[in-house]
């Protein structure tokens, strides 16, 4: 990172921590990313529906934020229409502020740079509804339909069933194939780079077991990413942890063949723990992308200190690292976000941080400052 | 006293923290991109973008897309990597709006990219690129739109371009293109021009199994062929795939299982048009034989009548191809494979369809080529495919009719099926008052409007085609 960007990193980060940290001192909390999942030493499955995480709450997910709440436990609102039936929702909204660094000219290119301007905008980041639908005691059918920005499209569609011999479960259907730290953020570049991500969903078959403290779960799918499939090949992902209360370890592997000598493979570990009001997560993935004898090796990175200033407000410091090609030296990027996370009451967060992106200069997308308040409904 | 201690812990660790996190920030810094252009390869590698879609690679697939479309797991199979981008957006099928192609080409407006970097309202999903905001400038979004407006041409290095900068060089018929494996190696991605079987077209004779009935032929073409208008340009390449389905897996021909013939031109092959003629291993993975006289010349022999005899075009045969059936095609039918017997009242005939207003009536459903696939739901049935169906009434053959795909520009509404019906007695085409009782639109159209239930969206069939229970394939 150059030095005035730490300069200003930490100029911004003292105003902004002090501010923040003396505005919200005082309200509630809920939870829904792996790092609640890590300082609570839970297992995804027991807040979230879909076993491996993310989409809609489970019941559990649903009365642990209202029983945190310190007042009024009561709302007009009840997720669970009746013993069989529930929905969910995610809604977010953000205003976002960049600023783009000047690009630099490439070397013996007349060229000019291409800048950016400077960006000030409101976006519908999604709008999520989920449903799940209980046929017996172990059997469900669970839909994640994504309503907004635009046009409505279904990212899961799967039928659940849970309570198998030996702890074990089977999705069939449309859904996220499992595989690493399940991020909110679709952009973080562990999850950007290996395609497993809440935009990127396919059809096949999972298996897991949960036994104990362990989870594995094991997915055969098309490996189209929702196109049709035209062959017999296939993609396998697989993801395995071991989960204590103040720590847990993973690993994740995927391979995916595509025809005509296209294939891509990705694995990883992973792991958290923590130490008071601390929390750490971290993931280190590897990726190849072969298409015939061309071959492109990638890194990608993630590291997160989450500190719970209250049981409210989480504080968190994030950090990544992208090599896009092990080939080419001096290409990496990097990224560094400091956020604040209230929770307004049990249906609502707000979000707000700064980004600071790092790429090579010749770049302007890749070289920019960023300011945003995000508005997360939820239930 | 233990709320000091634990105070103490904590405020440890935050120093391990925040001496840590910096020195991690140090060593993994961000490149300074020395060497490299504003896509971060090296500069030596990049090829002066001087054409329209070259630009469109470097500026906005590679710049901005790549980050997520690219490889294997491609978001929706949607690799915009360079070398892969064009076969899949050009003409291609839109997977979040199935009646728009991705890009349509001379018309932005219905090209489904289009609208999904400039975000319309009327798109499935969020707006392009996924990381923005910024999304696309204006000037990215108009290189997409005058790229598409410029008839969506392939790269100047293929031959096909649209040369926008006047200063730069534009490819010349002297340029010369040396193919090696790994031009081939995504040929099943390109277009696919055409899918036949049996001797679909009289010119092959043996060749590519066109004598072997069990044997199919699908044909591929490249981004430079498929923007080339007249004669083929340098860089085109045609892929051949010989196959069989007999195992239930697709299986290539042992011998010249995957050809091609790829538009070299320099001084190679003049007097041939300038083609080189390839035999591929079937998994791409080796070049057994290339060169002007592969096959003993036979390659340049056959195709040297292409434009002569059959109407096509610079060495290559016409496409798609069609058949065109005789009453000798069916003469033989009762030795094809029987697909199925029935003599139930098979509620999809309706009243009246093959005498089923005769709860006695056998209906026999026999297939010349077994094997004929129906393997995409786009072409259906190779052209050359025949199928017969006969009704039997008290001992004897009381109707006969079949249906042929014979392709080419015939009866494209209604997936290029030929109907017919014949004398059960002597099995040749029968006559009415306006001729051969054949035609895309025999019985007034009611072959067409029955048989277009046959669909995998009914699940009574593929292509036209009833699901019968001993074809090995049509069981939607």
């Amino acid at each position: 990172m150059k030095p005035y960007k730490i300069k200003m990193l930490y100029s911004q980060l003292a105003k902004f921590g002090l501010i923040t940290l003396l505005y919200f001192s005082h309200t509630v909390i809920s939870h829904a990313e792996p790092y609640f999942a890590v300082r609570d030493g839970l297992k995804c499955s027991v807040c979230h529906s879909n076993i491996t995480g993310g989409g809609k709450r489970s019941a559990y997910g649903q009365i642990y934020t209202s029983t945190l709440k310190p007042a009024n436990k009561t709302t007009l609102f009840n997720p669970k229409l009746n013993d069989n039936i529930s929905i969910g929702a995610n809604f977010r909204a953000n205003w976002t502020y960049a600023q783009f660094d000047k690009a630099k000219a490439v070397e013996n290119q007349t060229s000019t740079p291409q800048d950016i301007n400077d960006t000030s905008s409101f976006n519908i980041s999604n709008g999520i509804v989920y449903l799940e639908t209980q046929l017996n005691s172990g059997m469900s059918f669970y839909l994640d339909q994504q309503i907004a920005p635009e046009g409505g499209r279904t990212r899961e569609a799967a039928v659940i069933w849970q309570g198998l011999p030996y702890g074990a479960y089977l999705k069939a259907g449309k859904f996220f194939l499992p595989y690493g730290l399940r991020l909110q953020d679709d952009q973080a570049f562990i999850r950007e780079s290996t395609g497993f991500n809440f935009d990127n969903s396919d059809t096949g078959l999972e298996l897991g077991l949960e036994p104990g403290p362990w989870s594995l779960s094991l997915a055969v799918s098309n490996g189209t990413q929702g196109s049709g499939e035209n062959n017999k090949d296939k993609q396998v992902s697989l993801v395995g942890s071991y989960v204590q209360k103040n720590y847990r370890v993973g690993m994740s592997a995927s391979v995916n063949n595509a025809p005509n000598q296209v294939k891509k493979t990705a694995h990883n570990i992973f792991g958290g723990f923590v130490y008071g009001k601390f929390n750490v997560l971290g993931e280190v993935d590897w990726i190849n992308n072969e298409e015939g004898a061309n071959e492109i090796e990638q890194l990608a990175s993630f590291l997160a200190v989450n500190y719970l200033y209250s049981k409210a407000l989480n504080l968190k410091l994030s950090y990544e690292y992208f090599d896009p090609n092990d080939d080419i030296d001096e290409d990496e990027q990097t990224r560094l976000r400091l956020l604040a996370e209230l929770f307004l009451n049990q249906y609502s967060q707000l979000r707000t941080g700064i980004k600071i992106e790092d790429g090579i200069p010749q770049n302007a997308i890749l070289n920019n400052e960023q300011l945003f308040v995000e508005l997360h409904l939820f239930y | 006293m233990q709320l000091s201690s634990q105070l103490s812990r904590q405020l440890c660790f935050l120093r391990i923290i925040l001496i840590s996190l910096p020195l991690l920030i140090i060593g993994c810094d961000a490149g300074d991109g020395d060497g490299l252009d504003e896509n971060g390869l090296a500069i030596e590698n990049t090829p002066a973008a001087i054409d329209l879609f070259s630009r469109v690679q470097s500026e906005v697939f590679t710049a901005r897309c790549i980050a997520c479309h690219i490889g294997a797991s491609a978001p929706l199979g949607l690799d915009l990597s360079e070398g892969n981008a064009y076969a899949n957006i050009v003409s291609v099928t839109s997977t979040q709006q199935s009646t728009m192609m991705l890009i349509s080409p001379n018309n932005p407006e219905e090209s489904y990219l289009v609208k999904k970097i400039r975000g319309d309202s009327d798109i499935t999903g969020a707006q392009m690129p996924r990381n923005g905001p910024p999304f696309l400038s204006d000037n990215q979004i108009q290189l997409v739109i005058d790229w598409v407006n410029a008839g969506a041409k392939a790269t100047a290095s293929s031959g096909a371009e649209e040369t926008i900068n006047a200063g730069a060089e534009e490819t010349t018929d002297d340029n010369e293109f040396v193919a090696t494996l790994s031009d081939f190696t995504n040929y099943a991605s390109w277009q696919a021009i055409d899918y036949s079987i049996d001797a679909s077209n009289p010119a092959l004779g043996t060749a590519h199994k066109g004598d072997d009935a069990a044997y199919s032929r699908r044909t591929y073409k490249n981004a430079t062929a498929q923007a080339s208008t007249g004669e083929y340009a340098i860089g085109s390449i045609l892929v051949k795939e010989v196959v069989t389905w007999q195992d239930g897996d697709k299986e290539f021909s042992p011998m010249a299982g995957l050809n091609a013939m790829v538009k070299r031109g320099g001084e190679f092959n003049s007097g041939n048009g300038g083609w080189e003629w390839f035999d591929i291993a079937s998994d791409v993975t080796a070049i057994n034989g290339q060169g002007a006289d592969l096959m003993g010349g036979m390659c340049d022999a056959c195709h040297s009548q292409a434009e002569s005899q059959t109407g096509g075009l610079d060495y290559v045969f016409p496409y798609p191809s069609e058949y065109i059936a005789s009453a000798a095609d069916f003469a033989d039918y009762e030795d094809w494979e029987l697909i199925e017997k029935r003599s139930d009242q098979n509620s999809l005939l309706g009243e009246i369809a093959h005498k089923a207003d005769d709860p006695d009536a056998i209906r026999r459903i026999y297939k010349k080529q077994l094997y004929a696939y129906p393997d995409t739901a786009e072409q259906g049935y190779p052209v050359g495919t025949i199928i017969v169906l006969e009704v039997e009434q008290n001992d004897a053959i009381t109707e006969v009719t079949a249906m042929v795909k014979r392709g080419g520009t015939f009866n494209t509404d209604n997936h290029y099926w030929e109907w017919f019906m014949l004398a059960p007695l002597d099995l040749s085409i029968m006559v009415d008052d306006s001729g051969e009782a054949r035609g895309a639109n025999l019985m007034g159209g009611m072959c067409n409007s029955c048989h277009s239930g046959a669909n995998p969206t009914t699940g009574d069939g593929i292509d036209y085609v009833f699901e019968h229970k001993d074809d090995p394939f049509n069981h939607p």
